[in-house]
């Protein structure tokens, strides 16, 4: 079945939410990690490329998929498809969050 | 012939010398009255009287260091004050949905007013400061260009205030506020293109540009989709596309080339070994990372607009409207973030060049 509009939007926003959650987490893992940040820096050269290259494709990865499961009602339902204001909401607050907690992790870096 | 109605005025006729002098003052004067009339406090007013104080203390703050910065910010808030025209002007010309009981003239009267005053202050402070540091004025484009605005900034507000009957002037009055739009727009650019040329940072300052259209192309569409119009969806969903596109190329791929290039071969040692090297350390490391969230919310956005444009009865959902607002919303704050960031990192390239800026 094809999906709504409302829930075609909120896939967009869920993938949105969940790529700056996971690329937020990686930036403070590669911080912490040198074997990690190594491992990113090998593949492309640069680290904040590999980084770069990486949210593109979790980022598409993730609206498939989201878009592929919410065709199914019940995933639909349990995603809470039909709140897309929920999930904009949720997606500032991500934001804000991964933001905020990059900021804390160079400030406590450089002290 | 009938005499005219006495106009209504808050001013009341006090018996006390000062309220006298007050109502003499306003017979000779009308504007006067005009301007105590709307002095009716509200949110407008509060935005204002905010911008004056940042810029003031903007301005004191950088005055050593950088002293374009605080001019910078007050262009910067006159060209908010030109966004609020433009929506207000649109709802009146029936291109934006009106909003209920509210009435949308005198608000759209007032904000320019207080838009043509901030201009002609912004010009008169650009000429103080390049003035006091012992350098000719009205020679460069963006003093020039600068009188120009001004003088159309004060053709506007002058026929605001005195001309009792301004319905001969509607089309001169109109054509003159198109014509500010752009100009006012122009002028910001050219200026910070004055405030950085030379300096070797001309792929930033692209960048710098790139952004700060797009900051107006988020803004746009939140009074889209606040407001909207029979045409809303389509005007709103072109300017999600060219933010996404502009912020995937001008602001990724531009600021990405610049950062591996021009910043880590050059500015970051700069930086590193001036007076403020916490401004690679942190804010350069984290911006580097947290500006990857930007072109997610971007292209979210103008995903969510195409859909919308796909589907027209979307926009009866209060749901989808207010999730657009707020995604733009977001976009618009991480846009404005990147630049306190951005400029933030060229002022400790600056200062550790000890350059005049």
């Amino acid at each position: 079945m094809r999906p709504s509009g409302v829930v075609r939007f909120t896939s967009y926003c869920i993938a949105a939410t969940v790529t700056i959650f996971l690329i937020g987490l990686l930036t403070i893992v590669h911080e912490y990690s040198g074997q990690f940040r190594q491992i990113l820096v090998s593949l492309t050269g640069h680290h904040w490329t590999t980084m770069s290259i990486l949210t593109g494709l979790i980022f598409i990865g993730l609206i498939f998929i989201f878009s592929v499961a919410s065709r199914s009602e019940r995933i639909a339902e349990w995603m809470k498809a039909d709140k897309p204001f929920l999930w904009s909401v949720l997606l500032v607050i991500v934001t804000f969050l991964m933001t905020g907690l990059n900021l804390v992790v160079y400030i406590l870096h450089y002290f | 012939m009938i005499p005219p109605a006495p106009k209504k005025s808050h001013l009341k006729a006090d018996s006390n010398f000062l309220g006298n002098i007050q109502i003499s003052v306003c017979q000779y004067f009308p504007f006067i009255e005009d301007i105590m009339n709307g002095m009716k406090w509200d949110w407008i007013d509060l935005l204002i009287l905010f911008s004056i104080i940042i810029t003031v203390l903007v301005t004191i703050v950088t005055y050593e260091e950088a002293r374009w910065v605080g001019h910078a910010v007050a262009g910067s808030f006159s060209l908010i004050l030109m966004v609020i025209i433009m929506t207000t002007g649109g709802m009146l010309t029936g291109r934006l949905r009106r909003r209920e009981n509210v009435r949308i003239f005198p608000l759209h009267r007032k904000v320019s007013i207080w838009f043509s005053l901030y201009v002609i202050g912004v010009f008169f402070f650009g000429l103080a400061v390049t003035a006091s540091h012992g350098e000719p004025v009205l020679t460069s484009v963006h003093g020039l260009f600068g009188l120009v605005v001004a003088v159309l900034a004060a053709a506007q507000v002058i026929s605001s205030l005195i001309i009792r009957n301004r319905a001969p002037l509607k089309g001169a009055h109109r054509i003159i506020g198109y014509l500010l739009a752009p100009f006012l727009t122009l002028q910001v650019i050219i200026g910070v293109y004055a405030a950085v040329i030379g300096t070797g940072r001309e792929v930033a300052l692209l960048h710098s540009l790139i952004g700060g259209i797009s900051l107006l192309l988020f803004a746009w569409i939140i009074v889209e989709i606040r407001y909207p119009g029979p045409k809303s969806p389509d005007r709103a969903a072109i300017a999600g596309y060219i933010a996404a596109l502009l912020n995937v190329i001008g602001c990724w791929i531009i600021g990405g080339y610049n950062y591996l290039t021009v910043y880590r071969g050059n500015i970051r040692g700069i930086i590193l070994s001036g007076p403020q090297p916490w401004a690679h350390e942190i804010v350069m490391e984290a911006k580097e990372h947290i500006f990857l969230f930007l072109p997610v919310v971007s292209i979210m956005l103008a995903l969510g607009l195409y859909t919308v444009t796909r589907d027209r009865a979307l926009m009866e959902e209060a749901q989808i409207r207010k999730a657009l607002i707020v995604t733009a919303g977001l976009a618009f704050f991480m846009v404005i973030l990147m630049f306190v960031m951005g400029s933030t990192i060229s002022n400790a390239a600056l200062a550790a060049q000890g350059g005049e800026q």
